[in-house]
């Protein structure tokens, strides 16, 4: 009964770091840009921040759920680019209304999700093929969707919708911008659905031995497709809010997503061999990928430089996942003698 | 006769634990020294310092009555140390001679001397009788064959101590039988070796002199011929055991659950089999006799080729897939724990209630409270070595392990339970406790079938027996009736007498 009774924030703080413990290089790093950096500690930038970071945690809570349960996506960052412009083209050439044209995008999410998950489950490709190849087909059907350039709602026979639009994006609600609201919903939702319910616990089930799980009459298949579905969904919301800050699909936009989304989530403890992490986890995974973008931006740092740092960070990063597992083996024949 | 290695008061601590306590143990040439003791005894640790895998704390190492350091694996080996470990270290896509010869290639400028490969591996493959091809890739062999290979390894490098470290864990009667006459070969070539191992019973035909260890310590020495099984057992977990299994009366009710057409091409042909309430039924057989397979189909995890005919309680059921079988009461305990058993990275709590996922919810919502009272119940009544529920399940010992799947099984209230292997890989203590659980569970009327390779375990826990071969079930005997000789005659598939 102790652990049950142990106070809540302290709680919260030994997950927090049992959960990104092995990463406090990264923190530190991160903290490095905090502190040289005049304006990094602003009121204005932290909301930038949050701002800028929404669109990776959502990437990184959704792509979290792929590698729980031992998949990856690596076209996530193509359902970006696919659904802002799917979003957007509905509102230019039908003037539909932004709710609707947000739905169906969710629904553009979902059957990405779909394919992927039917491609990795029942055909049973290696997911990292698999999704390296709808990368291609999603980012191509895209390009096509667009003509390779921006669709912007701007354009559209109703301009009211442009403006309503552009509030998903780029709005405020009590002077916090909206995309903070819209993570922290799918952050509590999302977290939820893992901790507490019977799908999160299929879910790590499958992830962490998948042949354990279908023996204790857990449905594989399902469960599995699920995460994809989540995934992708993730990712499309992440398109729609991205092509509202602009007002425009762009075509190109949310390529490399994956990357930082999947970087995120293991610096934030999500193990890349399935069946580990959490949602928390994966926020604050997302922060410091947003904390390292922001404070390489504020060093005027180059992008070019900023692409060299974070491959080489990722590196770090599954390098110490690797190690963590490896001491965990080691840890384990310890206790065993 | 010198001594050929000789460990004088070796002591190693790891964090929070001492493996190893002054140990001084010793081998002769010519003799057959085993090492016992209960899992977490130190055997393992002791092995690796002779390894060079791991370095002693203090105490030294004695080789021909010379002191030596072992640094590493590397090190061992030229010092003429030779494991042939429990689970072996081979590639299963290289050759057998590639294999023995391993990153010791005869070359000529870079080139490999195929020749002087394929000769050697064969004059060790005669050695050892094992009448392979070495040209032939490792994965087509049969697991003794694969340990043959591992101990020709050993030979190669001209070993003089050989350590074996649970070598027939995964073998069959028959392979055993075969392994031990090429230990006492190699004991009559003047090697010394240590056999490290689980089963008292075949010591008994091997072993000249026996070391018990206990928590890391030495406890005592003997000649094999001054003791008896029941002493090294007392030794070993220092507590009597009065039996090795519990014996108590159980009382049989009417036959409840028939399986008829079990059909698996190349693996099962069964036409049927039958269990009585609160019955152990023992399935005996070799190892790839059908028996894994046949509970597999029962309980849906694998295709049957034909539509089986399965009734429990008077009903008939469809079962298609391992939920249907769970649903209807049927479950089936895995042999490979690590493998489709547990979930390693997931803690206690989560892998005893693996099976009951939506029995701890409320519509999709798990009730968190719930959840965790039925792990700490059952990590009670199984009394479950674990420091709490929230401990992975890897860092439990096998024992331990083996309780968290069937408390895993135990909250589904199953009617029927299959166990493959109940005790396959865990120590004499532990066993106990698993055969008391099965007693308990028997009188709660629940038939178990249970599978198992070792022959005291199937005739010291069935009612009755299944001995499976080649896929069919080769006879029905009656525990009255069944004996280790019967059994292996049917087994082997010369029951014509």
């Amino acid at each position: 009964m102790k652990e049950l009774r142990s106070g809540s924030v302290k709680s919260l703080l030994s997950k927090i770091s049992s959960s990104v413990g092995p990463f406090l290089v990264v923190l530190g790093i991160s903290l490095f840009f905090a502190v040289t950096t005049p304006s990094f500690l602003t009121l204005s930038n932290f909301l930038a921040l949050g701002h800028s970071a929404s669109l990776y945690v959502l990437m990184a809570m959704g792509l979290s759920y792929v590698l729980i349960s031992g998949g990856t996506d690596l076209s996530a960052g193509s359902v970006v680019g696919l659904c802002g412009v799917i979003c957007a083209l509905m509102m230019r050439n039908y003037s539909i209304s932004v709710a609707l044209s947000v739905a169906i995008a969710l629904i553009c999410g979902v059957v990405c999700g779909l394919i992927n998950g039917l491609l990795a489950t029942k055909l049973g490709l290696v997911p990292f093929i698999a999704t390296l190849g709808t990368q291609w087909v999603f980012r191509g059907i895209c390009n096509l969707l667009g003509s390779g350039s921006a669709v912007s709602v701007r354009d559209s026979a109703n301009p009211a919708l442009a403006d309503q639009f552009y509030q998903i994006g780029g709005g405020k609600l009590f002077s916090i911008p909206v995309p903070i609201y819209i993570f922290v919903c799918c952050a509590i939702l999302l977290s939820f659905l893992l901790k507490k319910t019977v799908f999160g616990r299929d879910l790590y089930a499958v992830g962490s031995n998948s042949e354990a799980a279908r023996l204790s009459g857990i449905d594989v298949f399902k469960t599995k497709l699920i995460a994809y579905i989540i995934c992708d969904t993730m990712a499309a919301l992440a398109g729609i809010v991205l092509a509202a800050r602009l007002v425009s699909g762009q075509t190109s936009s949310g390529m490399s997503y994956e990357f930082e989304g999947i970087f995120a989530a293991v610096i934030g403890g999500v193990s890349l061999s399935g069946g580990e992490g959490t949602i928390l986890g994966a926020v604050i995974g997302a922060f410091v990928v947003a904390v390292l973008r922001n404070g390489l931006n504020l060093n005027g740092v180059s992008s070019f430089w900023q692409q060299v740092i974070l491959g080489i960070l990722i590196i770090v990063a599954v390098y110490i996942d690797a190690r963590r597992v490896k001491n965990q083996k080691a840890k384990t024949a310890m206790i065993r003698k | 006769m010198d001594c050929l290695l000789r460990t004088s008061n070796i002591t190693k601590t790891f964090p929070g634990v001492k493996a190893l306590e002054d140990v001084s143990i010793d081998v002769y040439p010519g003799e057959v020294h085993a090492l016992l003791g209960e899992n977490g005894a130190g055997k393992s640790t002791l092995m690796k310092i002779l390894n060079g895998a791991y370095q002693p704390d203090s105490g030294d190492i004695y080789i021909r009555g010379e002191k030596a350091r072992i640094d590493n694996p590397h090190e061992a080996q030229k010092l003429g140390i030779s494991i042939v470990y429990q689970e072996f270290n081979l590639c299963d896509h290289i050759s057998i001679a590639n294999n023995i010869f391993l990153g010791r290639m005869k070359s000529n400028m870079g080139i490999i001397d195929d020749k002087w490969l394929y000769t050697e591996s064969r004059k060790l493959l005669d050695r050892i009788g094992l009448n392979r091809d070495p040209r032939e890739q490792v994965r087509s062999l049969s697991v003794a064959e694969k340990q043959m290979v591992e101990i020709a390894k050993a030979l190669s490098y001209n070993a003089d101590v050989i350590v074996f470290d649970e070598p027939t864990s995964s073998l069959t009667e028959k392979e055993i039988a075969q392994l031990f006459e090429i230990i006492k070969k190699l004991r009559n070539a003047g090697k010394g070796i240590f056999y490290i191992s689980h089963r008292l019973e075949e010591l008994a035909s091997i072993a000249d002199r026996v070391t018990v260890l206990r928590d890391g310590k030495h406890i005592a020495t003997y000649n094999y011929s001054d003791v008896t099984i029941e002493m090294l057992i007392r030794l070993m977990v220092g507590r009597s055991l009065t039996d090795k299994f519990p014996q108590e009366k159980r009382t049989i009710g009417e036959t409840y659950f028939t399986a008829k057409n079990l059909r698996r091409k190349g693996f099962v042909d069964v036409d049927g089999l039958s269990l009585r309430r609160g019955e152990i039924l023992g399935i005996a057989g070799l190892v790839g006799a059908g028996r894994t397979e046949t509970m597999r189909l029962i309980f849906g995890a694998d295709k049957a080729d034909a539509p089986m005919e399965i009734r429990l309680d008077n009903r008939n059921l469809a079962i298609h897939s391992p939920k249907q079988a769970i649903a209807n009461g049927i479950v089936y305990l895995t042999e490979d724990r690590k493998g489709n058993g547990l979930a390693l990275s997931l803690d206690v709590e989560k892998n005893i209630n693996m099976a009951s996922h939506h029995e701890i919810a409320r519509k999709y919502v798990v009730r968190t409270k719930l959840a965790q009272g039925n792990a700490r119940r059952f990590v009670d009544t199984l009394s479950i070595k674990t420091p709490s529920i929230f401990q992975k399940t890897q860092f439990l010992s096998g024992g331990n392990q083996q309780k968290v799947i069937l408390a895993r099984w135990l909250c589904r209230q199953c009617k029927v339970l299959i166990i493959d292997e109940p005790t396959r890989g865990i120590d004499v203590g532990a066993k106990y406790e698993i055969y008391k659980l099965m007693n308990y569970l028997s009188a709660q009327g629940i038939g178990i079938i249970m599978i198992s390779s070792e022959l005291p375990e199937i005739l010291g826990m069935s009612d009755r027996v299944l001995v499976f071969c080649e896929g069919r079930i080769a006879v029905e005997l009656d525990i009255k009736e069944a004996n280790q000789e019967i059994i292996l005659r049917y087994a082997a598939g010369v029951s014509n007498t």
